[in-house]
Order: structure tokens, then C-alpha cells, then sequence
């Protein structure tokens, strides 16, 4: 057991003074290793939930300038008091259920000791910073340390950190319950620096997830020796002590930007592989490689190893587990490039922690419940969704708090097509007392991207998707913004695209952004690039601003076209009037076997919106006429409105603009056909059941009486 | 005479007075009418034309999503229209009780006459007793509940996993739902009481119901008990056709419909079924 911990040590030497590459590590030739790398030692005291840690920190200074200090996140300390950022904002946003923190249930974390490597006491330097606006004066989620000397640019600078932290009960992501722990946003974290912007370090906040820059990071986690721990990266070693009954895992991995790591004796632990040639058929490799226009070698995808800490009142969904993972290791491997890790961990948060459902490098939080119907597709929406994060975030890692919606849209988008893959539509998930719906009531079926369109289209006019995270008007505009009208909006540049361009941006935009930390201009680049469009314009109206999207046809009118019309006309010098009776004459004589009709036709097109189409994306007006022919015409759609005439010799029985269904951001659909002769059924059918439900809520009243 | 025979006498009683709850429905699809009117016009202006219409017969995200965008400020609206009818209902149902229980209690065929002759001979009787039952229900939700709740809470706080939080947050629904029986059942008979006695003070009848039930309550509620198990079979019976019926054409919308009706009905005949046990369990314990 020994010779095992030497092992490590001598790892962890290797990692922190950058030779070799660790098992887990992802092909990095030709690249420049990240700025970071971290050592950290923790003990997990379970008595008191508390963590005691030290921490050896490596950072490069990468850019052009001097830099006098470092800006860390102490994430812990938004659960110190009611001072913090997160505190104030739980409070003004009445989310009571954040803000309701329990006495003796307070978390927090301390740097007790913050030196240079050799020995300046950095210490006395210290001081919480508080720059986000509006300010909240008490946060201590940020803190800054002034060096005696500023580190020159290429120079390396080295910390030694203590800390002490006590987990908070059930804060946002981290907490624990019993003798069970979600342990994240744990150690203190040096910010990003920006190359001519200084450190990129934001405070915690209610409605915000993270930002932190790529390293290596060699954990070792010391724990009661019955818990089972999982970790964000490979184990390397594990050492059980026999007087202190505690066991210390070791977890090294590069290349990722966070770390987190869960403990509970309660957990049930398998592991499984993915294995690529079982799961991707030759079929697929081909029509991916044709799609994206790359060598058949470039989408071959590794095998990795799968594992699973679940809660054992889950137990009987461990397959559904693995196959949500597979599916999300195949799909977004074949889509956006291969998983470049060894090891992927998904954990079934421990019960009452308040972690599920959130992503960390190689390791994702899912959520489930033990009465789950089969027709309603969580946790494995929630585990697809995770692990995309690992893309989106983990790799292309834009800054969730002033561009969320790069990685939350992107993944909500990306996840929705996973889904529709691998699954199709799924039952809605509605539960009483704990108890599905679903198995009393059939309840709607739907894919993702129809649920998202449906809450997209309710959020339009209150943010623009790209809102720093925490200037957003609510969690609720935070949260519907930058997950389904940014999926929606993505969803709609697929159509307007094509899948196949839509599919090559995709691709593109993460390979040229993996390890790297994109921004929304980058996007919009990559877009341009590859469509060989200027789409400028639809991230302007669709992501920059509050504008609703909504043309539709206004009326559809069919007339015959007269012959002949009333009035005076000047016939061979004289002025003769053309009288009703006239008219009729004239139809009559023109009502032979072999005349026909002619029809006037009258679609008006309205913008009922405030969102334009850009030029080159003219919408698609089509008309259906009662025999069975159709005509197509396009509106650039500038103007509020606009009116077309066609002259047929049959009546119109149909007018529909975007037949294609390429506008799903459009906020009315209803508006977007127009039938001359109404149809009923469904409505009828609409009425019925609410007219029964309304029954029973009346005689359930009565019942008081 | 046991439980069953009341029962198999009341649902004989409760299926002879068939216009009386032809009567009872008309009033609930005609009150139902007036806020799904409205409705109906509504969805006919804004789907009647369209091609989205034709989905309308289903929940779905396509239009439900158009629907919340469209008349998210009429919320408040939407609101206040199911609750003040619901409100309105509950009131025209103190009335109405009056006749229901006042006609099956005279046995026969229900005429309009005599329902609304009884219908008004007790309203304002029955008004004191809805008053009666305020501060009654008060009670009950204010403090008994969550006093019999507060081991199950207890139970749920300190809970290890999933499975005991279910069970105890379904067996306070359970004990809800009893507890509420057994006053609705007090009520019950107290207007039973009033209407079989003629008594017009609505405190001696609900000393008269307290005692009444207080001697032979384990019966009182058991009789009570199966008639609110009927009420459970025949919405199972419901759901389990529903859930089979298929979604499209002409005929299953009609049959769901004439089905949905015949639950509505069902509902209906349970509601007189209650009174009418109550009055024969009332009878025969008064001649026993």
C-alpha cells in the first residue's frame, strides 16, 4: 500500500512540474498545457461537516502584462450569512426556499493560511471584493491577494493555501444530508485572468452558475473509511488508514476547470464500459463523416468508463441510467467530436442535498425518484442533458455569468436532439404525493424541442438571451432565456440553415473552442463561416434583443373576378353607362359549357411582431387552391404588411406562411395557416373537455354545501 | 338491516329518481355553459381557421404554449371566472340539497313542484347549517389536521430516503380525506335530520345528529364510507375507458363525450345515493 502512495506522490510531482501526461489526460501535442494546476488534500470530518484542506497552486501568467494579485472564489461563503450576493438575491427574488437557511446550518469557507511558495506570508493582503453591480457590500464570495511583487509575464507563480470549510446543509449544489455529501465550488479558485481586462472573478450569484480557467488537478479526498466517494476525474490510488478508519482516494485528471466530488455510505457503485464499436455502427461513422464533411477517422469514437454512484432506493434504474449515458456518449461524441476523457462519473445525488441535476468536469449530478413512469423520460432528459454540459462547459467553457446561454442553450438544443434520437417524444412528468400522474391519467406526449418552444415564446419581451446571468429580471427569465428560447432560437437556425450546415457549424464551433473560452462573437463567427451566410441579423434580433417573432396571414379572401364592372365609360367617343342588369347579361351570355371562372384571391401577410426576417431568409408564403393546385410566393417581410393577389380559376382553400415550420420561434402558430373554410372538430373537441372539467370542479364545490 | 341492504336500497332509490337527476346534471352542464362559452368562442376566433385547430382535440405544447403567450394578463380573470361560478354553484347547492334530500325522503317520482317547494321550505334552515359548518371546517384545517399531521411530518423530516416521505405525505392525504368524510357525514345527516323531522332549530338537530352518530358511528361511517368507495370505482371505471379510447374521429370524440357525461351523471347519482342511505339509515335506526 505504500509503494501505491509513493506512486502518487510521484504523479502528482510529475503533474505539477509538467512532464509526462496522466493516465486520463487527452491528446494535448502541439498544444500549450493549461495556466493551472492544482494539489489539493482534504479531509472530510463528518461529525462536524467540515472540511479541512491544503492546496498547492501553480499559475502561469500567460499574457502581455505584469499582474500585481489574484482573485479567488470562495463560492462557500455565499451560504456564510444573509450578507451574501446569493442571500440578497434569493431575498429580492423571494426564492425562500434558497434564502431559508435553518440556524446551525450555515456553510462557509476560511483561508486560513495563503503563502508564496517560498514562504511570504500573502495572508495580510487579503480582502473581500465586491465589483458585480448592483453591490452587495458583505459578500465574501470573493477574495483578492496582492503580490509583493508583480508576476511578469511567462512567469510562473506558486500558493500554498489552508483552508477550512463547513459544508452547508443544502446550499445550491452543495450540502449534505445525514451522513451523505455533495461536495462542490468547494476550494478556493483563482479566477481568469484576461489578457487586458485583469481577472474575470464574479461574486456568487442566485442565478448564476461558473467561469474558471483549464488545469491539471491531482485531489487526494480522505473520508470515512465505509463512505464511497466518487470524483470528477481517475482514480489513481486509494490508501485505507487503519487507526483513524479513513481511507484517501486520489483523483488526477488535466485539462478541466473545476472539480467536485461526492461521499455517502449509502451509495450503491457500478461500473460499466462504452464501447464505441457496440455501440456506433459502421453506417453511422459513414453518414456522420458525410455530413460533416470529415475523414472517417475523425469521428471514430473512444471507449470510456461509465460509472455509477446510485442511491440504493434507485437501484432498479440502473439501466435506464446506462443507456441515457451511452446514448449521450455516442451522440455528442459522433456530433461534436469524442469524449476526450477516460472516465465519465454520474452520480444519483444523495438524498436531500439539494445537488441534482448539475454538471462538473467528468462528473454530472442527474435526479431521480423511486415511482418514475417509463413513458416520462427522466432522469434520463436530466442525464443527457449533464453530461452534454461536459461539452458544453467542460470543453467549450464559456463564462456562464455573462454568456450562459453558450453553453446552457447549445446543450439545451443539443440535448433535445439527442432525446428525439434516441428516445422520441416523452410523457409529461407530473406527480402527486410522489405518486406519476401518468399511471391515473394519459397525459401529453411531447419532444423537447416543442416543450422548449412553448416556454420560449412566454419569455421573449422581458431579457435578451445574452444578459450577463445575474442582471436577468428574475430566475425565471434567467432560466427560460438562456435554456429554451436560446434552444428554440438555435433550433430555428437549424431550419433556416439546413441540418447538415446546422451540423458542420456545430462541429466546428467546438473543435476550434475546446479547452478555450468562447464568446457569443465567436459563435456568430463560426455561423458566418461555415453557412457562407452573414447572419448577423438573427443574433441581433433573436438573441441581442427583446423583439417577438410573429408573422402570420391576416385574411384570405376568394372572389370571382367580374367581367364587367358598373359605371360610366367612354365607348367610341360616347359616354355609356354600365348598369347591374348589364352585368348580368353579360355572365349569363359568358355561362357557356366551356367558359370557366376566374377567382380573385386576397392574402394579406402581417408582421405582428417586432422581429424581422433577415435579407436572404424571405418567408415562404403558400396558397392551396380548390383544385388541388398551389402557388408559392416570398415576403421579405420589412414592411408590417403586405398584400398578394393571384387570379385563378379555382378559389382559395388554404393560405400558410412558413409551411416548412423553419420559423419555430414564431410565437403565434395559430395565425400562421388560414383555412377559408373553418373546421370545428378541434375546437369542439377543446370545448367538451373543459366543459368537464369544469363539471367536476362544480359539483366538487357542491359537495360543501 | 345491515349496510348493504341500505346501500342496495339507496342506489334502488337514488336510479327510480332519474328526473330528479336529469335535473341535477342539466344545472351542472348549464352552469359549465356559461364559462365555457366564452371559451369556446375564443378558441374558435383564434384556431377556427387554422390548421392548428385540428389539434386542439389534445393537450399540446404546440398551441398550449401560444395560448399562455396570448392571454397571460387574463389570468386573473381566468381565474376569477371558474371560482366565483364554483363559489355561485356552492351556494345554489344549499338550495338545491333542500329538495334532493326533501324529494327522496318523500319517495316517488321527483316533480319540479314539490323539489322546489322543498328546495326553498329548507333553505334557510340549510343556510344555517352551511354557516353551522364554517367554523367547523375552520377548525379542522386550521389546527386538527396539522395536529394529526405533525408525526408524519416529523416522520418526513428525519426521513433516509424517498419511500417514507411518500408514504407518510399520502397518509396524511388519507387521513385528510377521512377526517373530511366524517364531517361532510355529520352535516349530512344533520340536514337529513332536518328535513325527516321537520326540525326547525338547526342547533337541536346538530345535538340530535351529534348524538344520533355518536351512538352507532362505526356504521354511520362505514355505510358513508362505501357509498365514497363507489364514488372511487367509478372514476377508475372512468379513467381505465378513457385511457383506451382512441384519440381521433368523429365517433370516439362523440362516445368520449357521452362518456364523459355518463361520469358526470354517475357523479350525480352518488351524490343523491349519499342522502338517500343517510335518510334509510336514519329511518331504521329511528324505528329499531
Amino acid at each position: 500500500m505504500k509503494t501505491r502512495s509513493v506512486a502518487a506522490l510521484c504523479l502528482a510531482a510529475v503533474l505539477l512540474f509538467g512532464a509526462g501526461s496522466l493516465p486520463g489526460a487527452p491528446e494535448t501535442t502541439g498544444q500549450v498545457g493549461p495556466p493551472l494546476r492544482y494539489e489539493i488534500w482534504v479531509d472530510l470530518d463528518n461529525a462536524q461537516q467540515m472540511l479541512h484542506g491544503r492546496e498547492e497552486i501553480s499559475w502561469t501568467n500567460t499574457s502581455r502584462y505584469a499582474v500585481p494579485d489574484m482573485f479567488f472564489h470562495l463560492y462557500t461563503n455565499a451560504f456564510k450569512n444573509e450578507n451574501s450576493t446569493v442571500m440578497q438575491e434569493s431575498k429580492e427574488e423571494s426564492l425562500f426556499i434558497r434564502a431559508r437557511v435553518k440556524e446551525g446550518e450555515w456553510g462557509w469557507v476560511d483561508v486560513t493560511k495563503i503563502a508564496l511558495e517560498d514562504g511570504t506570508d500573502l495572508k495580510p493582503t487579503a480582502e473581500f471584493v465586491t465589483r458585480d453591480e448592483p453591490q452587495h457590500p458583505g459578500d465574501q464570495t470573493v477574495m483578492r491577494v496582492t503580490f509583493p511583487e508583480p508576476v511578469a509575464p511567462g512567469a510562473t507563480v506558486r500558493l500554498r493555501c489552508e483552508f477550512e470549510s463547513r459544508v452547508p446543509r443544502s446550499g445550491m449544489r452543495t450540502g449534505y444530508y445525514k451522513d451523505s455529501y455533495f461536495i462542490s465550488q468547494w476550494f478556493p479558485k483563482p479566477g481568469v485572468y484576461e489578457e487586458g481586462k485583469g481577472w474575470n472573478c464574479h461574486e456568487y450569484h442566485a442565478n448564476s452558475e461558473f467561469f474558471a480557467d483549464f488545469a491539471d488537478f491531482i485531489v487526494h479526498i480522505t473520508v470515512p473509511n465505509n463512505f464511497v466517494v466518487g470524483s470528477s476525474g481517475k482514480l489513481i490510488d486509494s490508501l485505507p488508514n487503519a487507526v483513524k478508519k479513513t481511507i484517501t482516494h486520489t483523483y488526477a485528471q488535466t485539462r478541466i476547470h473545476d472539480f467536485a466530488w461526492t461521499a455517502s455510505p449509502g451509495f450503491i457503485k457500478v461500473e460499466r464500459e462504452f464501447i464505441a464499436d457496440q455501440e456506433v455502427t459502421p453506417q453511422e461513422y459513414e453518414e456522420t463523416a458525410r455530413q460533416l464533411g470529415l475523414p472517417l477517422e475523425d469521428v471514430r469514437l473512444p471507449n470510456v468508463k461509465m460509472t455509477l454512484l446510485i442511491e440504493k432506493q434507485h437501484r432498479s434504474q440502473i439501466d435506464r441510467h446506462f443507456k441515457a449515458l451511452r446514448m449521450a456518449l455516442k451522440y455528442y461524441g459522433l456530433w461534436y467530436g469524442p469524449y476526450p476523457y477516460e472516465t465519465v462519473t454520474m452520480v444519483d445525488p444523495p438524498f436531500r442535498t439539494g445537488s441534482g441535476g448539475m454538471e462538473y468536469p467528468t462528473l454530472f449530478t442527474a435526479g431521480t425518484s423511486v415511482l418514475k413512469s417509463r413513458k416520462v423520460l427522466s432522469p434520463e432528459g436530466v442525464i443527457v442533458h449533464e453530461f452534454g454540459h461536459g461539452y458544453w462547459y467542460g470543453l467549450s467553457a464559456n463564462n456562464e455569468f455573462e454568456e450562459a446561454w453558450l453553453d446552457e442553450g447549445i446543450n439545451t438544443y443539443s440535448t433535445g436532439k439527442v432525446m428525439a434520437k434516441a428516445y422520441g417524444p416523452g410523457e409529461l412528468g407530473a406527480s402527486f404525493k410522489g405518486i406519476p400522474v401518468g399511471w391515473f391519467l394519459k397525459l401529453p406526449e411531447s419532444t423537447d424541442s416543442e416543450s422548449d418552444r412553448a416556454a420560449a415564446i412566454n419569455i421573449v419581451e422581458v431579457d435578451p438571451v445574452v444578459t450577463p446571468s445575474w442582471k436577468f429580471y428574475n430566475g425565471g427569465s434567467y432560466a427560460l432565456n438562456v435554456y429554451e428560447r436560446a434552444s428554440t432560437c438555435l433550433n430555428t437556425l437549424e431550419r433556416l440553415l439546413g441540418a447538415d450546415v446546422m451540423a458542420r457549424v456545430m462541429r466546428t464551433f467546438h473543435t476550434r473552442f475546446r479547452f478555450k473560452h468562447p464568446a457569443t462573437q465567436d459563435f456568430v463567427a463560426v455561423v458566418n463561416e461555415v453557412s457562407e451566410k452573414d447572419m448577423a441579423w438573427f443574433f441581433e434580433q433573436m438573441f441581442s434583443n427583446t423583439l417577438n417573432f410573429d408573422y402570420g396571414i391576416a385574411s384570405v379572401r376568394s372572389v370571382e373576378k367580374p367581367i364587367r364592372v358598373r359605371g360610366i365609360f367612354d365607348v367610341g367617343g360616347i359616354k355609356k353607362e354600365t348598369t347591374s342588369r348589364d352585368i348580368s347579361k353579360l355572365k349569363k351570355k359568358a355561362e357557356g359549357p366551356d367558359e370557366k371562372k376566374v377567382y380573385l384571391t386576397t392574402v394579406v401577410l402581417r408582421r405582428f411582431g417586432e422581429a424581422r426576417v433577415g435579407s436572404g431568409a424571405p418567408l415562404k408564403m403558400k396558397v392551396v387552391f380548390e383544385d388541388g393546385t398551389e402557388e408559392v410566393r416570398f415576403w421579405d417581410g420589412q414592411e408590417r404588411w403586405i398584400k398578394m393577389t393571384f387570379e385563378k380559376t379555382a378559389k382559395a382553400r388554404l393560405a400558410q406562411i412558413d409551411p416548412d415550420g423553419v420559423w419555430v420561434i414564431d410565437s403565434n402558430l395559430a395565425n400562421n395557416s388560414y383555412r377559408i373554410k373553418a373546421g370545428r372538430q378541434g375546437v369542439f373537441r377543446f370545448a367538451a373537455k373543459i366543459l368537464f372539467i369544469l363539471q367536476n370542479v362544480l359539483l366538487t364545490a357542491s359537495s360543501v354545501s | 338491516m345491515g349496510n348493504f341492504k341500505i346501500l342496495g336500497k339507496g342506489m334502488a332509490t337514488a336510479s327510480r329518481n332519474y328526473g330528479l337527476l336529469l335535473w341535477l346534471w342539466l344545472i351542472d352542464v348549464a352552469f359549465a355553459l356559461v364559462i365555457v362559452t366564452p371559451v369556446f368562442l375564443l378558441a374558435k376566433k383564434d384556431f377556427g381557421h387554422s390548421l392548428v385547430g385540428g389539434s386542439l382535440g389534445r393537450f399540446r405544447f404546440e398551441w398550449l404554449g401560444d395560448l399562455a403567450y396570448r392571454y397571460q394578463d387574463l389570468l386573473p380573470a381566468i381565474a376569477g371566472a371558474v371560482l366565483v361560478p364554483a363559489l355561485l354553484f356552492m351556494g345554489l347547492f344549499i338550495f338545491l340539497n333542500g329538495g334532493i334530500i326533501g324529494r327522496v325522503a318523500a319517495g316517488g317520482k321527483t316533480n319540479l313542484q314539490g323539489f322546489f317547494a322543498d328546495c326553498g321550505k329548507y333553505l334557510w334552515r340549510f343556510i344555517r347549517v352551511f354557516l353551522l359548518s364554517l367554523p367547523v371546517y375552520a377548525v379542522v384545517f386550521g389546527g386538527l389536521l396539522r395536529l394529526l399531521a405533525a408525526p408524519l411530518k416529523a416522520w418526513m423530516r428525519n426521513a433516509s430516503g424517498e419511500v417514507p416521505v411518500i408514504i407518510a405525505s399520502n397518509l396524511q392525504l388519507v387521513i385528510t380525506v377521512l377526517i373530511l368524510s366524517i364531517i361532510q357525514m355529520f352535516f349530512d345527516y344533520m340536514k337529513v335530520h332536518i328535513v325527516v323531522y321537520d326540525g326547525r332549530k338547526v342547533l337541536g338537530a346538530a345535538a340530535a345528529t351529534l348524538s344520533f352518530i355518536g351512538k352507532r358511528f362505526i356504521r354511520a361511517w362505514g355505510l358513508y364510507l362505501l357509498v365514497g368507495l363507489l364514488f372511487i370505482a367509478a372514476t377508475a371505471a372512468f379513467l381505465v375507458v378513457t385511457n383506451i379510447l382512441p384519440g381521433t374521429g368523429r365517433l370516439a370524440f362523440g362516445f368520449a363525450f357521452l362518456w364523459a357525461q355518463a361520469y358526470i351523471l354517475a357523479r350525480i347519482w352518488i351524490k343523491v345515493l349519499f342522502f338517500a342511505t343517510e335518510i334509510d339509515f336514519t329511518r331504521i335506526n329511528w324505528v329499531e
